[in-house]
């Protein structure tokens, strides 16, 4: 069953600006599924109008089946909202905006108040439950936007760039707790580093210039993105390094790059081995070696740029992209 | 709604402008036992609601909607809040405030003017005077919620009630209807305090201010039902 469903999704705002094209999005219902795009590439756009806050210009939006409108409230009362830099009502502190939050949702007194209670625990605002909501940091006012959003213990989560603007604490905490929430929950989270929820999700969408160029199952996503490129962060005689590169028989290309070399290996499973002759190489050189950092977020770069390129081969792809409009999967989901 | 009349009661505008208008009834009231006749005096108190105190008004219900555009869809419509219950709410927070203190200060006022008071005062006209003034108040709020809803900056909406209100005269004629200009109803209050109306009229200038009201809450609702957030 899918708990999200849009068909032929486009938003063109006063016929000025297109945020999104055609975008055919399957959400199956118990996964987490990640929204990955560039800034501006469409993903809030999506998001308001998956909860109804903006109305399409054409095509619509199922969720729960059924089609979501501004005043679909029976729809949202089943979903809970984290906005990017969430903004709340500026005279409350935590426990009165949770208790108006719950209140919205009509939750009774006895249900919404050790809710709430238990939820800034989990969120470790207990101590900061008093504050003014305009006093709290950016990591703060995350955790309580993730608490609002639970209050009403919803079957889906969507959650829009969770991870703006925190520190890489608050970013593995937000990371765990979509880890945790998404073996019982339905959860959409979106996000312009891949690298940041990848590890979490089960299903893939990016966003490239409101197009959705590619939805499925991250096993697929990182079937084409899985090009074995590694950099080399070093100090020393890097030039004598490279000319030892530039002649030696490993199958690698690589690049002289800043404070380092990047490498990329065959897809062909010999990466370990390859690694292996390089590093004695740099060994040889007399390079020191300081770090090896994965180039998973260039290769997504490389991919989207892939796939465009594949797109733009002629109309006569999206004219049958148009004749197919239910579903996507796999590559030129748009 | 309840969470907004709260909002407004922590504010110091609200609170300002409710001290200020309790001031001038006391200055008012002992007036009409001297140097001013009573119609006057409640005509003069009356007066200031459309006339002064309007911009109190406006500088309170123009930022109803357009002060909150980021926090309604973060914190409000993305819950279960349909777009109709929220401007509704909006509108009626802001008319219960208003209308409150209207009545707060009017009512009693118009009860110690007219036991103390020097000159003659018709119960009746006194009725009819406060409930004209009250429905053009509802309908002074109502515009600048939905000027509120239409501008999303606070100070456009409430340069445009303003222009809107201030150049009412102008308007009720455009469209002939200047049995509804605020002015001409305030220069015939003293006449109307005493008595001296015709109660057809004081009909139509109310259904005329009804009739108003209605059509600009209809056109806030509807538009803020389809706008984008």
């Amino acid at each position: 069953m899918n708990i999200i469903t849009t068909h032929n999704l486009t938003k063109i705002y006063k016929n000025k600006h297109i945020a999104l094209n055609g975008a055919n999005l399957t959400v199956p219902k118990g996964t987490v599924f990640g929204l990955v795009g560039p800034n501006g590439a469409g993903k809030t756009t999506t998001i308001r109008l998956l909860l109804g806050l903006q109305s399409p210009t054409a095509g619509d939006v199922r969720v729960f089946g059924e089609r979501m409108t501004p005043n679909a409230t029976h729809l949202r009362r089943r979903i809970g909202f984290l906005p990017t830099y969430p903004r709340f009502p500026k005279d409350m502190n935590p426990i009165l905006y949770l208790d108006f939050v719950g209140r919205i949702f009509g939750i009774p007194t006895d249900v919404r108040k050790p809710r709430l209670a238990a939820l800034l625990r989990a969120v470790g605002l207990l101590s900061a439950s008093s504050q003014k909501v305009q006093t709290l940091s950016t990591g703060m006012t995350t955790r309580l936007g993730i608490a609002a959003s639970l209050i009403n213990d919803p079957e889906l989560l969507i959650w829009d760039e969770p991870t703006a603007g925190l520190d890489p604490e608050g970013r593995k905490y937000t990371i765990d707790l979509i880890q945790e929430l998404g073996q019982e929950k339905t959860i959409l989270v979106s996000s312009h580093n891949l690298a940041d929820i990848q590890k979490v999700c089960d299903y893939i969408g990016i966003l490239s210039e409101g197009k959705l160029i590619f939805s499925g199952p991250v096993e697929e996503m990182t079937r084409f993105t899985r090009s074995g490129a590694i950099e080399l962060e070093l100090e020393g005689d890097i030039e004598g390094l490279c000319a030892r590169l530039e002649v030696s028989p490993i199958e690698v290309e690589w690049d002289r790059i800043g404070k380092g070399v990047q490498l990329r290996f065959k897809r062909d499973g010999t990466m370990a081995v390859e690694l292996s002759k390089v590093l004695q190489l740099v060994n040889e050189a007399g390079v020191t070696l300081y770090a090896i950092h994965s180039l998973q977020d260039e290769m997504v770069d490389a991919f989207i740029q892939l796939l465009e390129e594949e797109r733009a081969h002629g109309f006569s792809r999206i004219l049958r992209v148009e004749n197919e409009a239910n579903g996507v999967s796999g590559i030129d989901a748009g | 709604m309840q969470a907004d009349l709260v909002s407004l009661a922590r504010s110091w505008a609200v609170r300002i402008w409710l001290g200020l208008m309790a001031l001038q009834a006391i200055v008012t009231v002992p007036s009409s036992t001297s140097d001013s006749t009573a119609p006057d005096a409640l005509a003069g108190l009356l007066a200031t609601f459309p006339l002064i105190w309007s911009l109190f008004i406006i500088i309170n219900s123009s930022g109803a909607v357009s002060s909150e555009s980021g926090v309604v869809a973060d914190s409000i419509l993305s819950k279960s809040v349909t777009r109709y219950e929220y401007i509704l709410a909006k509108i009626a927070s802001r008319l219960v405030m208003v209308l409150g203190f209207f009545l707060l200060i009017t009512l009693p006022a118009a009860y110690l003017i007219a036991r103390y008071g020097i000159g003659e005062l018709a119960r009746d006209g006194i009725v009819w005077s406060i409930l004209i003034i009250g429905m053009m108040l509802v309908l002074l709020t109502s515009l600048a919620v939905a000027l509120s809803t239409l501008f999303n900056r606070t100070m456009v909406a409430m340069i445009g009630t303003w222009g809107v209100w201030y150049a009412a005269g102008a308007i009720t004629a455009l469209f002939r209807v200047e049995f509804l200009s605020p002015l001409d109803i305030v220069d015939a209050l003293p006449a109307t305090l005493q008595g001296d109306y015709v109660a057809s009229d004081q009909w139509r200038i109310l259904a005329g201010f009804a009739v108003a009201s209605v059509t600009v809450i209809s056109i806030a609702v509807l538009h803020f039902s389809r706008k984008d957030l």
